[in-house]
């Protein structure tokens, strides 16, 4: 289909139109539409073009400057005409630009009279000042936007853009056009096509009436660009969160909900931590300056879990200590609480537990740490799990996460007993990677909490498989909120 | 699950490691024993290795400790290793005056030591992870060494005035104060804060009144230990005497397995007792406790072969059905049978238990919060919006001057690190407002929204908050729009609210924003923003935003 230009350009040829000018005259189109449309023909076969490339001058601003004055060294000779002169009585621009050109052309000479060194006419110069100066006079034809002969062009095109006084331009200019054998055959069709008015928009009267049925719809250029557009979407972590929900979910866990503003207790104490274990230490924990304190919840509890730490640790406890308001360091100050709510018969045991959440750690943050980032736990609160248990767990969760190849090592947590490491096998890159920890947590922590034991536990970072996923080098992406990053295509992949 | 704590790295010679070990060993069978038992080579550069070891394991602090462990595991020498201790008849007073300041001291000597470049090596990297690990920095736990030859026992442990007692101080040449130590002596200056504000400084001195150390910080040049050292004198004080005990234990324990002989000293603090006490000490463990605990079933002799493996001392009752387990003096971490159950478990191998799965049934249960913040971020997304994830620790200067609102009570922290992390948000919009002041070269129209926390500390207590906040951030961005998206997500959730009047609120325009009501109680605002704060922000366009509680 050819667009409205191209037909009309068409017609024109037909009718006789050989240059764009005439063209423009028969279409009323204006130059670059005809030229477009001309393209466009020529791409399809149905017209010849012939083009030339044509060499343009245009003045430069010290040229249409020496043309309004007149050229330096033709007015150095104009005074010459009338005698000899002194240096001093030239004019700054004859001194700087009119006598070293007039030299360099020979038409002065540096002569002496009356013991004083005067600038003199040469014949060459004088010459010129009869008879005119080329040079200047094809510069005024440039600033008069007038094309330079081609004889002229030649001999003083260079001379005037090595001054400056001008610059090139070329171009290449369609000359001729005529049609082809395809245009004629294309013209032809038109000519019956042409039978119906063209429109450009589909109105609703033309669709209920059925006006449309008279008229011809515009085809449009298909494949000009368009617009970019964004679709509203979730954060790509917010996905990961989703899948990872759905996985606990198949899997038989409840979600557990909890507060980021924890006390020390439920943070620390609880799971056994001394108060004065490194990880408590200032640096690394958020402390707040209100509130107070937040209160441990049960009188009996705080008492077991001070036995606990003074008979394990062989220290005294305090409960001021405990009692400080934190920003929570881990997930499992809330597993902590569900373990208690299940001591205190708020909650049934067995059961499963996941949550994910966000942590906070007081230090600075570079590509690989993170003041603030999400934890994922998992835990199974019930008197006959087993450490075997913990390992099928942990390969059913990394397997349905996508990792099928799995293996545990032995490490340590402050609160577990045995203690693992998993890593899982990383496919696309073919290494194996840490992905989490694991253990079952020590009886110091469930019996004070609960009063029966075991409770399975594993956790892991949400930010790292992703990390993983998408080959991100620098943790700080996935809060830096770049809207480029956020509207990135997903390219297909569901995570 | 976090670790919560840095793992300490030594660096131990191979050669060294397989001598102490008594074995051969490829370098991946080493490797695979050292991560078999919950370590991790870091690094393998020429003849060294780089381990990472666990804050429980203080006695594979160094390489006679790793190669112990390494021995055993690979059944080389398995079983329990007995050290003999003898007394050396030395005696430590402690005076009172130490009580306020640094209580606690143990001692021993070792003698017959051969120290050489490995030994050397060794002891000072052991000295240096037990200061930094189970020492806190030698707050609660700092080691002296020095030349028992070059001393006059018996010693005394006091607290002096900061200008009392000068002496010379570990390469030094000239007599310092304790005071001037502190001061200007790098050691001193790095570990002064210990003693910071004490009137008195402990130091120990000998029965001739010269200055053996000044804990936690340095010991004297005149008792200084080298290669000629065939005695050498151990003292760790601290301010935890069961910390104190442990560190001496472990570094006698490495020293013995370099053949030193060790000898006890008399700690006389009103009481008198000697230190160390390498007996090992005993627990018994039920094998049905390691069968239900670890899910497999292990026979009484299994179980006691995989445990000498791991250097315990292990006998059985007639029954088999118990086992009587001697644990070395440093193996300081065992506190509980599940330590030992453990230990049964990483002999066998993690990989080589079958794993199974908790049987009991159960059905997923979703948080009704988490689904009902779910459904909301659907809606916004339907609208076109793109969800952020805003970091929540902020400071004052974008939670309140910014955005141009006056204080009030909020959640601020008490170490903060930086003055960009000083406190938690107390509403969401600054976040936003930031987040379009950075995209603020990105196409438009831009459309964000965040369902997320904030804090407010309301009657002396924090309170956390659920909101939806979202912005539109364009050239046509009205207070019209928003407000017919507002409707929507309302109509959509099924909230019933009212629009209100809002009074003066400086981060919008007067005239262009309006508070929403349920049940007559503000839950939200939303409108134009005011061009100061678009400015304070540097957004360029127009924004019209909403912020709101969730119910």
């Amino acid at each position: 289909m050819l667009h409205q230009h191209e037909k009309a350009v068409l017609r024109a040829i037909d009718e006789g139109a050989t240059t764009p000018g005439e063209l423009c005259k028969a279409t009323k189109l204006p130059l670059d539409a005809a030229g477009r449309a001309l393209l466009l023909l020529k791409e399809k076969k149905a017209v010849e073009l012939r083009e030339e490339r044509r060499v343009e001058y245009r003045i430069e601003k010290e040229g249409k400057k020496f043309c309004d004055g007149g050229f330096p060294e033709r007015r150095l000779l104009e005074r010459l005409r009338s005698g000899d002169a002194e240096f001093s009585a030239l004019d700054a621009e004859e001194k700087s630009v009119g006598v070293p050109w007039a030299k360099r052309l020979g038409w002065v000479e540096i002569a002496e009279k009356d013991g004083k060194r005067v600038l003199r006419m040469s014949a060459a110069g004088k010459d010129v000042a009869e008879k005119g100066y080329e040079l200047e006079k094809a510069c005024r034809k440039v600033a008069m936007e007038a094309a330079l002969e081609e004889a002229e062009a030649q001999k003083f095109g260079q001379a005037l853009m090595d001054r400056g006084l001008v610059c090139k331009h070329e171009k290449t200019e369609i000359t001729h056009v005529k049609l082809t054998k395809v245009g004629e055959s294309l013209l032809a069709d038109e000519v019956f096509v042409q039978q119906k008015p063209e429109v450009n928009i589909l109105t609703k009267e033309m669709i209920s009436a059925g006006k449309w049925k008279d008229v011809s719809l515009r085809p449009y250029d298909t494949d000009a660009a368009v617009e970019r557009a964004f679709p509203g979407k979730t954060h790509p972590l917010r996905r990961v969160m989703g899948r990872i929900r759905r996985i606990f979910l198949e899997m038989g866990f409840e979600e557990m909900e909890g507060r980021m503003i924890e006390s020390s207790f439920w943070n620390f104490d609880a799971l056994f931590q001394p108060q004065d274990h490194p990880a408590r230490d200032l640096a690394d924990t958020f402390y707040l300056l209100q509130p107070d304190r937040i209160e441990i919840p049960d009188e009996e509890l705080g008492k077991k879990v001070a036995k606990a730490h003074q008979k394990g640790w062989k220290y005294s406890w305090s409960r001021e200590v405990a009692q400080q308001p934190v920003l929570r360091t881990h997930t499992t100050a809330l597993s902590a609480r569900y373990v208690a709510e299940t001591g205190m018969e708020k909650r049934k045991a067995p059961a499963k537990y996941f949550s994910i959440g966000r942590v906070y750690r007081n230090e600075a943050t570079d590509y690989k740490h993170l003041a603030e980032f999400h934890q994922v736990e998992g835990i199974v609160v019930d008197e006959d799990a087993t450490f075997r248990d913990l390992l099928g767990i942990l390969k059913e969760f990394y397997g349905k996460l996508g990792f099928e190849k799995i293996r545990f090592r032995p490490s340590f947590f402050p609160y577990t007993e045995p203690s693992l490491e998993v890593e899982v096998f990383y496919e696309p890159k073919g290494v194996w990677m840490e992905l989490g920890g694991a253990g079952i947590f020590r009886p110091e922590v469930c019996l004070p909490l609960w009063g029966k034991y075991p409770v399975l536990a594993w956790g892991l970072s949400l930010e790292r498989p992703l990390m993983l996923m998408r080959g991100i080098e620098d943790i700080r992406t996935f809060y830096k909120n770049d809207l480029a990053w956020l509207r990135e295509p997903m390219d297909g992949k569901g995570l | 699950m976090e670790r919560g704590f840095e793992v300490a790295v030594i660096t131990v010679g191979k050669k060294d490691l397989l001598k102490l070990a008594a074995v051969e060993l490829s370098d991946e069978e080493l490797e695979n024993a050292v991560s078999s038992l919950g370590m991790v080579v870091e690094k393998a550069e020429g003849g060294d290795l780089s381990i990472d070891i666990t804050p429980n394991r203080p006695d594979m602090l160094s390489a006679e400790g790793l190669g112990r462990a390494i021995s055993a595991f690979v059944e080389e020498k398995t079983g329990l290793r007995t050290y003999k201790v003898k007394e050396s008849g030395i005696e430590v007073y402690v005076d009172k005056s130490v009580k306020r300041v640094r209580p606690f001291i143990a001692a021993a000597v070792a003698r017959n030591v051969k120290l050489d470049d490995a030994l050397v090596k060794s002891l000072a990297g052991l000295q240096e992870k037990l200061h930094d690990t189970v020492g806190r920095k030698r707050r609660k736990v700092a080691i002296g060494f020095t030349d028992l030859e070059k001393l006059k026992p018996p010693f005394t442990y006091k607290a002096v005035g900061p200008s009392e007692s000068p002496f010379v101080p570990l390469e030094q040449k000239e007599a310092w104060t304790p005071e001037r130590i502190l001061k200007e002596l790098p050691k001193g200056k790095a570990y002064g804060y210990i003693l910071e504000g004490r009137k008195r400084y402990p130091l120990i001195t000998d029965s001739a009144g010269n200055v053996v150390a000044l804990p936690p910080i340095i010991t004297a040049e005149t008792a200084k230990i080298g290669p000629e050292t065939k005695s050498v004198f151990i003292d760790v004080t601290g301010t935890s005497q069961r910390a104190i005990w442990e560190c001496l234990s472990i570094i006698c324990c490495a020293l013995a397995d370099r053949g030193a002989e060790i000898q006890s000293v008399w700690v006389n603090d009103g009481k008198r007792y000697a230190t160390p006490d390498l007996s090992p000490e005993e627990s018994a463990v039920p094998l049905r406790r390691i069968d239900g605990l670890l899910g497999r079933r292990f026979d009484a002799e299994e179980a006691k072969e995989l445990l000498e493996r791991m250097g315990y001392g292990v006998e059985m009752d007639e029954k088999k059905a118990k086992l009587h387990v001697k644990i070395p003096p440093y193996r300081t971490d065992v506190m509980h049978e599940v330590d030992l159950i453990e230990d049964v478990a990483v002999a066998f191998g993690y990989m080589n238990f079958a794993p199974t799965l908790p049987d009991f049934p159960s059905t997923g249960v979703p948080s009704a919060s988490e689904e009902r913040d779910n459904a909301v971020r659907e809606i916004l997304v339907g609208f076109g919006f793109n969800e952020v994830l805003a970091r929540y620790i902020t400071n004052r200067r974008d939670n309140f001057t910014k955005p141009g609102i006056g204080e009030h009570p909020a959640i601020h922290i008490k170490n903060p690190l930086t003055e960009n992390a000083t406190m938690f948000r107390s509403w969401c919009l600054p976040s936003l407002l930031e987040i379009l002041g950075l995209n603020k070269d990105q196409k438009m129209p831009q459309r964000i929204f965040e369902v997320g926390d904030v804090a407010l500390l309301e009657g002396g207590k924090a309170v956390e908050k659920k909101k939806l906040a979202a912005a539109i951030c364009d050239a046509k961005a009205s207070f019209s729009e928003m407000k017919s998206l507002v409707g929507a997500v309302l109509a959509e959730m099924g909230m019933k609210c009212e629009f209100a009047e809002l009074d003066s609120h400086p981060t919008f325009i007067p005239g262009r924003a309006v508070e929403i009501l349920r049940d007559g109680k503000p839950v939200g605002v939303f409108g134009e923003v005011h061009p100061q704060a678009l400015a304070n922000f540097g957004i360029e366009q127009p924004v019209a935003a909403l912020e709101m509680e969730l119910p």
